[in-house]
C-alpha cells in the first residue's frame, strides 16, 4: 500500500499553500477535498447560468510577498493587481444626494478627499498612515513565523523575563503608549486621536470589522485595523493601504496553487471526504475516508478549523481531556451574511464623480460607528439586524471574465447577522426581509440597483457553515480578539503548530496569523512539518 | 481684593483621598491646608439623614479594598473609628430562593452551587483560586508608585519592581501563565462561559467585573477589570468594611487624623486656578480671588479639571489637552435609598447574608442589555443592582427595629431619554418592583425613599457627570497610563500632584491614591529642602 509523506485534509487556500510548499520540497503529497472543486471558502459556485459567484471570503486578500516568491506563483499564472480602496456611502438628509468618502491610491488625491470633509482630517491622514505603517511593521515581520510564547518556562528564563520587564520600564511612557494603543484602544478611540469626521472614521473602520464579533467601540478593536496595512511597505504606496491581490480573486490563486502542486507531482483528489484520522500508538499515521478507504501518510495536515479538526476527526477519548475542553471553548462566531447578486447593466453611482477609480475597490454602507455599536448589541442578543454594515465588491469590474457582457456580479458581506435568532428562526420570510433590507441599503449608493437584479443568493452564517464546513460560518476561522491572536492563537499553550497528537497539524486560519494574510497559516504549518521531518533547505 | 495665605502644602478637595494625603503630610510635620469646594467635606464618603431619623451613606456605601496599612499609619482606631462589620459577604440573589454566596469559600456555600449546577460547583473552586492567584500577582503593583519610566529614570526602585513582578509571574504555574495571557484581553462573558453553565453565577461575577465600568460583560477587557478588582481586594485581604455610623464617620475620622497634626480644612472654597511661578507650582486661587500660596499642591480633582481647567493651556500642550479630554469615563450609576419599618423578608436568606451585599444580576445577558440600554440613554428594562442593608450591623442608622436600604444601580445614563425629571419616578418604581420580587414584603415596609439620579450625584458629590472614578480603570488607563500616557509620573508643572481617583491605582475606597501621592509629595519636599 502506498504511503504518502503528507496528506492534507481540505483544499482551502491554506491547505493548498501547505501542499504546494511540501511538494516543492520533494515530499509525496496528497490533498483530499470533500467538495467537487478546490478552494474551500474560496470555491466559486454557479450563481446563474454563465455566472460564477465568488466564494465566501473576507475582503482582505493580502498574500505575503515572501510566499508568492517562494512558491513561484507568477510562473504558474498568478497575476497581481493593486486593490483599489473603495468608497463609503452615507444616506443624504431629506432628499439630498448621498454623501461619500473615497479612498484613492494617489496620496494627494487622498488628502484632498479627506480635506473635503474636514480640513484637519486631510492633515491627520498623513500622521495616521505614518503611525499605522510603523505599528504593523513588527506584525508583518512575524506573519510567516511561529509566534514566540512570552510565557514559556525555560531554564534561565527568569532573568530573560526580568530583562524584558526592565526594557519595558526603560521606555518612555509616551513610546510605550504609541506601541500599545493599537492593541488596547477601541477603533473609535484610536481613529478619534486623528480624525474628527464621523464619516471618515466609519469609512476606515468598516472593512476592518467584517467577520469580527466586536463592536468598533469595544476596547482592543483597534487591532482589527492591522490587516489593512499589511503589505504597505512593499507596495511603496503612499495612498490608502493598497495591497496587491490576485487578479481574478481567490479562484485565480487557487488555480495557481493547484498548478504548483501538480507540477511537483502532488496529487489532488476531489469528492474525498475524510471522516477520521487513523492513530497508531497515539500517533497519526493515516486517514479514513467516508467510503471506508484508508490512506497512510507520515504526517497529516488539516485545513479544517480547529474545532472540526479535533472534534470531528478524532475520538475524543484519544485526546487529553483538558485539550478537548479548550478546543470546545475556542471562540468561533458567525457574524456575517453574504449576498451575491447578478446585475443586468452596469451600476451607477450618481453622487460619485464620473470615472472615480476608487469604486473598483467596492463600496460600503457603514452608517456611523455608534450605529455599528448598536448593530453589534443586537447581534449579541441574537436579534435580526436593525442596522447593517454592507461591504460590497464588484469583482467583475476588474475581471470582466467573471460575468457575460452586459452583466455584473456583486457580492456583499453583511454584518452583524446572528447565526441563530433568540426567539424565532431564520424563516424564508425573514430571509427575504433581510435581503430586501440589504438591497434597500445598497440603493443609497446606487438607487436603481433593485431593478437590475437578475439573480440573487443570500447566505446566512448557517448556510456558510453548511457550504464550507467552517464552524458557525465564522469567516475568520476563530474570532480575532487579543485572546485568540498571536501567541494565543489558537490556544495559549499550543500556539506552535504542534498538537497533542504526534504527526498531526492544523494548517487552517485557526492558526497564527489567522485571517490576517492569505496562506500564511498554511505556510507556517508546512514549515513546522518540514522541521519535524528534518527536510533540509536544499531538498 | 485678594488676600494671600501661605502653607507648605495645599490640598484641593476633601474627599477621602485628599484627607488621607493631608493626614500623611501633616503627620510628617508640614503645614497643610485643605480646600473643599462643597459645603461639606467627605466627597463620596458621607452619611446623610435622607429621611427624618434615617441615616445612610448616600454615595459610596462600603469600604471595598480599603487599605489596612493606612488605618494603622493614621492610627484611626484611636479616633473612635470602628467598623460595624469588617467582612461583608456577597450574595447573588435568586428568584427561586437558591441564593449563592460569593466568593464561596466554605464547603456549604459550594454545596449551594450544586443546586444550580453540579458542574459549576466543581468548577468554582478552580476559578476562585485562579482569580486569587492573579490577584496576588497583580496586587503588589497597586500599593506602590508606578515605577519611573524612561531610560534616564532606570532607578533601583523600578528595577526592583520589574524583577519582583518577573518573579511572581514565573512562580505561576504553566497553565496559569497561559490562562493569564488569554484572560487579560478577553471579555468576562467569554471567560465565564469557559468555566460555568448556570446563569446566576455568571451573572453575579459579570456584575462584579463590570460594576461602575463603562463596559458590558461581553466587552473585551472586562475580564481584566475583574482581575484588577481582585487585586484591589487582595490588598485588603478581601475585606469590605462597613464603618459604624456610615461613611461619614469614616470621613470624620480622617478629618480628625489630619487636623490633630495641624491640617486646616476650609470648606466652600472652590479653586478655579492654579498659580504657577517659573514652571513650578506656587499655589491656588479661589473663585473669589483669594490666593493660597504653597510649595506643593495635591489635587483630588480629575486630571482634566486639574490640568486643563485649573492649570490652563499655557502649561499643557494641545496634544496633551486633547488626550486629557478623551479620557474614557467610568460608568454612571444611580442610587435609591429606602427607609423601612422592619427587615424585609427575603426567602431563604440567612442572617449573614442580610448583613452583606446582595447582587441582583440574573444572567450575563442582563448585564449586557443594561449596558446597551445605558449607552443609548435609556433606563434598562431590568437593571442589575447591588442591594445593601447597612443598618443590619449598625443600630445608629435607623430607629430600633427599623432599617435603611441602600441600592446602587449601575448602567443608568447621565442623560436619559425623556429627561430625568420625568424618568426619575419610572426609575424608582422599576427598582422597587424588581427588589420586591426578591423581598416580597418590601413595599409594605417602605416609609420613605430618596432617589439619586446620575445628575444629582454629580451635583451633590462633585463627581463629574456622575462617574465615580475620574477615568475608567480599563487596561489602557491604569498603571503607567493613568491618568493619561505621559502624565502618570509628572504633572505639567513641578510640585503638583494628583491625589484622587485619577491617580494610580485609581478609583474606589482604597485610599491608596492619597497615600501614594502624599509619599511622592514628601520626597519632593525633602529634595527641595536639601537644595535650599
Amino acid at each position: 500500500m502506498q504511503c504518502y509523506d503528507a496528506i492534507i485534509i481540505g483544499a482551502g487556500v491554506n491547505g493548498l499553500v501547505a501542499a504546494a510548499r511540501l511538494s516543492r520540497r520533494g515530499l509525496a503529497v496528497l490533498v483530499l477535498e470533500r467538495d467537487e472543486q478546490l478552494g474551500g471558502m474560496a470555491a466559486s459556485k454557479n450563481l446563474s447560468p454563465d455566472v460564477i459567484s465568488p466564494g465566501a471570503t473576507l475582503a482582505s486578500g493580502y498574500i505575503p510577498p515572501a510566499l508568492l516568491h517562494e512558491l513561484d506563483l507568477g510562473r504558474h499564472g498568478l497575476r497581481l493587481m493593486r486593490q483599489e480602496g473603495g468608497v463609503s456611502f452615507f444616506a443624504g438628509e431629506q432628499g439630498e444626494p448621498a454623501r461619500y468618502v473615497a479612498s484613492y491610491r494617489n496620496p494627494l488625491a487622498q488628502r484632498k478627499e479627506f480635506a473635503r470633509l474636514s480640513k484637519r482630517d486631510g492633515d491627520a491622514w498623513q500622521r495616521f498612515q505614518r503611525d499605522m505603517k510603523k505599528a504593523v511593521a513588527a506584525v508583518e515581520a512575524g506573519l510567516l513565523h511561529q509566534p514566540t510564547d512570552p510565557m514559556a518556562r525555560r531554564f534561565g528564563r527568569l532573568k530573560e523575563f526580568g530583562n524584558l520587564a526592565r526594557q519595558a520600564v526603560s521606555q518612555s511612557p509616551e513610546h510605550l503608549y504609541e506601541q500599545s494603543k493599537l492593541w488596547t484602544l477601541s477603533m473609535d478611540d484610536l481613529l478619534s486621536e486623528y480624525f474628527v469626521s464621523e464619516e471618515i472614521k466609519a469609512h476606515i473602520a468598516a472593512p476592518a470589522l467584517v467577520g469580527a464579533a466586536m463592536s468598533p467601540l469595544a476596547p482592543t478593536s483597534a487591532s482589527l485595523l492591522v490587516p489593512q496595512w499589511l503589505g504597505h511597505q512593499q507596495a511603496h504606496a503612499r495612498g490608502m493601504p493598497d495591497q496587491f491581490t490576485a487578479m481574478g480573486g481567490q479562484p485565480a490563486l487557487v488555480k495557481a496553487l493547484e498548478s504548483v502542486i501538480k507540477a511537483h507531482q502532488g496529487e489532488i483528489r476531489l469528492e474525498a471526504e475524510v471522516t477520521d484520522v487513523r492513530l497508531k500508538d497515539k500517533k497519526a499515521d493515516g486517514v479514513v475516508l467516508a467510503d471506508g478507504e484508508e490512506i497512510s501518510a507520515r504526517v497529516i495536515l488539516s485545513d479544517l478549523d480547529l474545532k472540526r479538526s479535533y472534534l470531528n476527526l478524532f475520538e475524543w477519548s484519544s485526546l487529553p481531556k483538558e485539550f478537548v475542553e479548550d478546543v470546545g471553548n475556542f471562540r468561533m462566531e458567525g457574524t456575517c451574511a453574504r449576498l451575491n447578486l447578478v446585475l443586468e447593466g452596469s451600476l451607477t453611482f450618481p453622487s460619485l464623480p464620473r470615472g472615480c477609480p476608487a469604486i473598483a475597490g467596492g463600496f460600503r454602507l457603514p452608517g456611523s460607528l455608534s450605529q455599528l455599536d448598536h448593530a453589534f448589541d443586537d447581534w449579541l442578543e441574537k436579534m435580526p439586524p436593525r442596522e447593517i454594515l454592507v461591504d460590497a465588491s464588484i469583482p467583475s469590474l476588474s475581471d470582466p471574465t467573471l460575468a457575460p457582457a452586459g452583466q455584473h456580479i456583486l457580492s456583499a458581506n453583511v454584518q452583524y447577522v446572528p447565526g441563530s435568532l433568540n426567539v424565532d428562526e431564520w424563516t424564508p420570510a425573514r430571509r427575504t426581509a433581510l435581503e430586501k433590507q440589504i438591497v434597500e441599503k445598497m440603493s443609497i449608493a446606487s438607487p436603481g440597483i433593485a431593478s437590475q437584479i437578475v439573480a440573487s443568493e443570500l447566505l446566512l452564517p448557517s448556510d456558510l457553515e453548511e457550504r464550507t464546513g467552517v464552524t458557525k460560518g465564522d469567516l475568520t476561522y476563530g474570532q480575532v480578539g487579543l485572546d485568540q491572536m498571536f501567541f494565543n492563537r489558537p490556544l495559549p499553550n499550543i500556539g506552535h503548530y504542534a498538537s497533542p497528537v504526534k504527526h498531526f497539524y492544523v494548517c487552517s486560519a485557526s492558526m497564527h496569523p489567522g485571517p490576517m494574510a492569505l496562506g500564511a497559516a498554511g505556510s507556517n504549518a508546512a514549515q513546522a512539518v518540514l522541521h519535524a521531518l528534518k527536510v533540509g533547505e536544499s531538498a | 481684593m485678594s488676600t494671600v495665605q501661605t502653607s507648605d502644602v495645599l490640598i484641593i478637595g476633601a474627599g477621602h483621598n485628599g484627607l488621607i494625603a493631608a493626614a500623611y503630610l501633616a503627620l510628617a510635620g508640614y503645614s497643610v491646608r485643605i480646600l473643599e469646594g462643597q459645603e461639606r467635606p467627605g466627597g463620596a464618603a458621607v452619611t446623610e439623614e435622607f429621611a427624618p431619623d434615617y441615616y445612610l451613606s448616600t454615595c459610596a456605601h462600603l469600604l471595598d479594598g480599603w487599605s489596612r496599612q493606612i488605618e494603622k499609619d493614621l492610627k484611626l482606631h484611636k479616633l473612635d473609628f470602628e467598623m460595624a462589620a469588617r467582612t461583608t459577604m456577597t450574595t447573588a440573589l435568586d428568584r427561586d430562593g437558591r441564593h449563592l454566596v460569593l466568593p464561596a469559600q466554605k464547603r456549604e456555600d459550594i454545596q449551594l452551587l450544586t443546586e444550580h449546577s453540579s458542574a459549576d460547583a466543581q468548577a468554582y473552586p478552580a476559578f476562585r483560586d485562579r482569580m486569587n492567584r492573579f490577584a496576588a500577582t497583580l496586587g503588589p503593583l497597586l500599593t506602590q508608585p508606578v515605577p519611573m519610566f524612561g531610560a534616564e529614570n532606570d532607578s533601583a526602585a523600578s528595577r526592583k519592581l520589574a524583577s519582583s513582578l518577573a518573579w511572581r509571574v514565573q512562580k505561576m504555574s504553566n497553565a496559569d501563565r497561559h490562562d493569564w495571557l488569554r484572560f487579560q484581553g478577553n471579555s468576562i462573558a467569554n471567560e465565564l462561559d469557559r468555566s460555568f453553565e448556570s446563569d446566576l453565577i455568571k451573572g453575579a461575577i459579570a456584575f462584579d467585573a463590570t460594576f461602575s465600568h463603562a463596559m458590558g460583560a461581553s466587552t473585551p477587557g472586562s475580564a481584566f477589570a475583574l482581575a484588577y478588582k481582585g487585586a484591589v481586594r487582595h490588598n485588603s485581604k478581601g475585606e469590605m468594611g462597613n464603618p459604624a455610623g456610615g461613611m461619614g464617620a469614616f470621613t470624620d475620622a480622617l478629618i480628625e487624623a489630619a487636623s490633630q497634626h495641624g491640617a486646616e480644612l476650609h470648606t466652600n472654597c472652590r479653586v478655579t486656578k492654579l498659580l504657577v511661578d517659573d514652571e513650578r507650582i506656587a499655589g491656588a486661587e479661589l473663585s473669589d480671588g483669594t490666593r493660597y500660596e504653597a510649595k506643593v499642591v495635591l489635587s483630588s480633582a480629575s486630571a482634566r479639571t486639574t490640568y486643563v481647567d485649573m492649570l490652563g493651556p499655557t502649561h499643557v500642550q494641545p496634544a496633551m489637552q486633547r488626550r486629557l479630554t478623551r479620557i474614557r469615563k467610568t460608568g454612571t450609576v444611580a442610587k435609591l435609598h429606602l427607609a423601612l419599618e422592619g427587615l424585609p423578608h427575603i426567602e431563604n436568606c440567612a442572617e449573614r447574608e442580610y448583613g452583606g451585599r446582595m447582587i441582583i444580576s440574573p444572567s450575563v445577558a442582563h448585564v449586557d442589555q443594561a449596558f446597551a440600554a445605558c449607552k443609548r440613554g435609556r433606563i434598562p428594562d431590568e437593571p442589575v443592582m447591588e442591594v445593601f442593608l447597612p443598618s443590619f450591623h449598625d443600630y445608629r442608622l435607623a430607629p430600633p427595629g427599623h432599617h435603611v436600604m441602600s441600592i446602587i444601580v449601575p448602567f443608568i445614563p447621565y442623560e436619559v431619554e425623556g429627561g430625568w425629571e420625568a424618568q426619575e419616578e419610572v426609575f424608582t418604581k422599576r427598582i422597587v418592583d424588581i427588589v420586591s420580587t426578591y423581598a416580597t414584603d418590601l413595599k409594605l415596609k417602605i416609609i420613605a425613599g430618596d432617589t439619586l439620579t446620575p445628575p444629582k450625584i454629580e451635583k451633590q458629590f462633585g463627581l463629574g457627570e456622575g462617574g465615580w472614578h475620574q477615568g475608567d480603570m480599563s487596561f489602557d488607563q491604569v498603571f503607567a497610563f493613568r491618568p493619561a500616557p505621559g502624565l502618570a509620573h509628572q504633572a505639567p508643572v513641578e510640585g503638583l500632584f494628583l491625589c484622587g481617583a485619577a491617580a494610580h491605582p485609581g478609583g474606589g475606597m482604597t485610599g491608596l491614591p492619597g497615600k501614594l501621592a502624599a509619599e511622592q509629595a514628601l520626597s519632593f519636599l525633602k529634595r527641595e529642602g536639601k537644595d535650599v
